[in-house]
């Protein structure tokens, strides 16, 4: 039986997971550079001791509503393979071993668009923890040379 | 007053030159222990010390003179020839650079050489100095130094190697000698002689008991010294960083007017291309060797490593030869300081834990010396640094097992991680087995140290080990980590940089509405710049900044670019001053050094933004990719839709001009005419002082190429008088030899200017063709046939 290590966090009161090995670090949110005609779900660029991170908002990404401004949030900044992102996530709750095993892979293909980055549900006792991939979260987040605005 | 003040600053000069001397000094010592007999190093050594003594008694700092002191009097034996150079004297004078080291210090902070007592240090230098050490060879030629124990007893079969007679010398005895390695005794405490109370080459024994023995360390001494390499220190000087910033301000101006001469030239005058095309070349190429400047050798990082390398290399009893290549690739002055503490923390790691002790590389068939490699190189754009040990590797099962038994990961996820994988842990905070360990300043370090730090300069760090052979690291740092020169640009409340290199000029648009409109083409907005008709894109409203249909403030900027065959403008709201230049014109107090960084995967597919910087508030602002936005602007058809155009308008215009259009070149008179002379006609115009004028039969000339050519005022001319000059300063017009070759003095050049109707000749006077409409205004037409013919008549007179 194999178990990996995940952060766990909350969204809009719903529990998601994200493997631990892909964290890099924590912090407080901070001021954010916009990034205009970027997709509505990225908030915005991060200066991360001289590294530059975009900041992507879950609850924009998986279309919650807004946040609300007077409740501080928190970044997840993810590093994997060189690629470094934040997600902007509500609160950070603990970081949990989870049974390989005890994960539950969705049949069918989630109706929602905006969900496919849950690969998975876990259920814990009073709770059901969404396992994210965060590949999948970026992938939608790409878009190809818009035209602008009105010239 | 001015005395102290005087003092303080020949302090401060001493305190710089010294500890530059000092680190001199370090490399100087270590390299000597490799080449005891090097005599130019030893010079120079003794050369460094002796000047710090002398220094120092200048001052009245006499700790600093007495120790000082006593290092010159060892220096000095050294250098004659009385006692060799062994890892002992190393030991010691290098203690005494750093004791100097340390007063220096002190000096700087408190301004005296504090409470230090260095009487041990000098005793012990002294001591050193004074030990009768005799020198003697070997049979085979090579000199050693011997000195006696008390006794010492053989732990291995000694080997035999002949000694020349040393009976002359009164502390030998006279038995008949061998060779022993220092490393196979130990004194009669058990303690291995040769490292511990017998750090010289040949140890001899006074004990009765055992015969006589000289112990030779398996060295070898050079028999001639390796020709000393010119220091770095001759081919470079001391600059202060502020002249170099002050540089290159400067030449990010000139560039800046650069591209406006450029604009403003325009395209009539080939002498006035040529040279604005020449000022182009120059002043690109200058900015290229200005921002070189900002390039460093990573010798600077790499000096300190023989040191640190021997010094810890001691410490664990370990012998490791380091060896550099590679010190003179540059990086840019900002990454240097970064990737300082990295590497130490990767050095020192392999003397640490990745070199064997000599005995067990011995047992394993290697040689007892590690070898620790130290490379930098440039490789497809980017500076690698590999820091390479023949140590004994790293397993990768090893790393698998630990890192479960850390709690990094589990048994089975590691069972199923690449190799690859699992050599990441080794950089996983919690993967190191030391308590925290921390360097001198008390800096955490550790290889998640290390990463963290060469990932926030946008560096990569790889790990490739090979169990029992050796371990390398390599740390990648990409030098499109570029610095460039750019305008920091606001539009709605947002900033952004535009690359320097496509800027071309900036032009203000007034509320007032004098200065260039921004019309319709066809529903497409262009702007009009001196006869030019070129697109623009309204920044704000194509990022989206501003709410469409919200009225816009009519004063703003045109950034003017130029992106590979088209230009085209930017509507901005303004540019922003770098605060250093206050008081500066605006266009070039907005020029800014910023450092390009990547800004992801993610984000560079929108082909909008080439990068992004951080300011030094601390602010993210975006760079333009400006063809990107142009294309997505469709600004290049845009471009050439305007092209077409422009054949009608020239086909218009050209109704009104003659059908060669000629181009004049008009003066006015001193007493204001306007006259115009066929720019075919005239071979230069120039300045004269009066004491280059001459007077000769009754006219003013001027002597050019060994000729005299004569001048004539172009009022007295048209008058039919010719006179010489009054006045003392002349602006002439030489004509060409072909219309006589002599020349006219005006008040003033206007301008060159194409014909723009026909020459009317009806109004005509003595001297004078017609008139034209040059420019706007009426203008005489000078006849060059009169012109010629009068100096034809004053050749011939």
């Amino acid at each position: 039986m194999s178990s990996r290590q995940y952060c766990t966090f909350l969204v809009n009161d719903c529990h998601f997971a994200i493997e631990a090995a892909d964290v890099a670090e924590v912090l407080r949110a901070g001021t954010l550079t916009r990034v205009p005609l970027a997709s509505h779900s990225i908030l915005g660029l991060l200066n991360l001791r001289g590294r530059i991170v975009p900041v992507i908002d879950l609850r924009r990404r998986f279309q919650f509503p807004e946040a609300d401004p007077n409740r501080s949030r928190t970044n997840v900044v993810l590093s994997m393979q060189g690629e470094w992102c934040s997600l902007l996530v509500d609160e950070l709750l603990d970081v949990v071993d989870i049974d390989d095993d005890r994960i539950e892979h969705p049949t069918a293909e989630s109706p929602e668009p905006h969900l496919d980055a849950v690969v998975g549900i876990y259920a814990d006792e009073s709770k059901l923890v969404h396992m994210l991939e965060p590949q999948r979260i970026l992938q939608s987040l790409v878009i190809h040379r818009p035209r602008g605005g009105i010239v | 007053m001015a005395d102290t003040d005087d003092t303080l600053e020949f302090v401060r000069e001493f305190l710089i030159e010294s500890t530059e001397n000092l680190d001199q000094l370090d490399r100087d010592l270590v390299a000597l222990e490799e080449n005891p007999a090097d005599p130019e190093r030893l010079s120079s050594i003794f050369r460094t010390v002796h000047t710090i003594k002398g220094t120092s008694g200048f001052f009245g700092f006499s700790k600093l003179g007495a120790i000082t002191h006593s290092g010159e009097h060892l220096l000095g034996r050294l250098r004659d020839g009385k006692i060799v150079l062994n890892a002992r004297v190393a030991s010691v004078l290098l203690q005494l650079v750093d004791s100097v080291r340390s007063i220096l210090d002190t000096i700087e902070k408190t301004g005296s050489e504090g409470d230090a007592d260095l009487r041990e240090l000098s005793r012990t230098l002294s001591r050193v100095a004074d030990e009768e050490i005799v020198v003697t060879r070997l049979e085979s030629g090579k000199p050693v130094s011997v000195v006696a124990v008390e006794s010492f007893t053989a732990k291995t079969e000694p080997r035999s190697t002949p000694v020349s007679d040393l009976s002359d010398s009164p502390k030998l005895p006279a038995a008949p000698l061998q060779a022993i390695e220092p490393e196979a005794l130990d004194d009669s405490n058990g303690n291995n002689a040769a490292t511990v109370s017998v750090p010289h080459d040949v140890v001899l024994s006074k004990s009765p008991a055992s015969e006589s023995q000289v112990l030779i360390p398996v060295q070898t001494v050079p028999t001639k010294s390796r020709k000393s390499q010119a220091p770095v220190a001759d081919a470079s000087i001391r600059v202060d960083v502020g002249l170099l910033s002050s540089i290159l301000d400067l030449v990010g101006e000139l560039v800046l007017a650069r591209n406006q001469l450029s604009a403003a030239a325009g395209s009539r005058d080939p002498a006035l291309r040529s040279v604005v095309h020449r000022i182009h070349t120059v002043t690109g190429a200058l900015q290229e060797v200005a921002m070189k400047t900002r390039m460093q050798p990573i010798e600077q990082v790499f000096c300190k490593f023989p040191r640190i390398v021997r010094d810890l290399a001691k410490q664990c009893g370990k012998e490791v030869q380091l060896i550099i290549d590679g010190a003179d690739t540059e990086l840019d002055r900002s990454l240097v300081e970064n990737i300082r503490d990295p590497l130490t923390h990767l050095i020192r790691n392999a003397v640490d834990h990745g070199i064997e002790p000599p005995d067990v590389r011995i047992s394993r068939g290697k040689p007892s010396t590690g070898r620790l490699f130290l490379r930098a190189f440039h490789e497809s754009g980017q500076v690698t640094v590999e820091v390479e040990d023949d140590g004994h590797g790293i397993a990768v099962d090893a790393v698998r097992q630990k890192a479960v038994s850390k709690g990094l990961v589990s048994l089975e996820a590691v069972a199923a991680m690449s190799d690859d994988r699992v050599m990441q842990f080794i950089f996983e905070p919690g993967f190191s087995t030391a308590a925290k360990v921390t360097d001198v300043s008390g800096r955490g370090v550790g290889m998640d140290v290390v990463k963290t730090n060469i990932e926030s300069i946008g560096g990569t760090v790889d790990l490739v080990s090979r169990p029992g052979a050796g371990t390398t690291i390599r740390v990648r740092i990409p030098l499109t980590l570029a610095i460039i020169p750019a305008l920091i640009i606001t539009s709605g409340s947002e900033r952004f940089a535009i690359p320097q290199a496509y800027v071309k000029e900036l032009v203000a648009m007034r509320s007032d509405r004098t200065g260039p409109s921004i019309e319709g083409l066809d529903g497409a907005p262009v702007v009009r710049i001196r006869d030019r008709l070129l697109p623009v894109i309204f920044i704000d409203s194509w990022l989206g900044l501003r709410k469409p249909n919200t009225p816009r403030s009519k004063s703003g900027m045109v950034v003017v670019v130029h992106v590979d065959d088209y230009e085209f403008g930017l509507v901005v709201d303004g540019v922003t001053a770098d605060e250093e230049h206050v008081g500066a014109a605006v266009e070039t107090a907005s020029l800014w050094i910023i450092v390009v960084k990547p800004i992801g995967s993610l984000l560079a597919p929108l082909g909008l933004y080439a990068g992004a910087t951080v300011m030094g508030d601390g602010g993210v602002v975006l760079i333009l990719d400006l063809r990107g936005i142009a294309l997505s602007a469709d600004v290049p058809a845009r471009v050439r839709k305007n092209e077409d155009l422009a054949p009608r308008r020239i086909e218009m215009a050209s109704r009104i001009r003659s059908q060669d259009a000629a181009r004049y070149l008009v003066c006015e008179t001193d007493a204001g005419r306007r006259v115009a002379v066929l720019l075919e006609h005239v071979e230069r115009l120039e300045d004269y002082d009066s004491c280059e004028l001459q007077l000769v039969a009754g006219r003013t000339v001027v002597e050019r190429l060994g000729f005299f050519t004569p001048l004539t005022d172009l009022d007295d001319f048209l008058c039919g008088q010719l006179r010489p000059l009054e006045s003392s300063y002349v602006t002439a017009v030489i004509l060409s030899n072909a219309v006589g070759g002599g020349g006219l003095s005006v008040k003033r050049i206007i301008d060159v200017v194409e014909a723009e109707s026909l020459l009317q000749t009806s109004i005509a006077s003595p001297g004078v063709l017609g008139t034209l409409s040059l420019g706007g205004h009426a203008t005489e037409v000078l006849d060059i046939r009169a012109v010629s013919q009068a100096h034809q008549a004053l050749v011939n007179a």
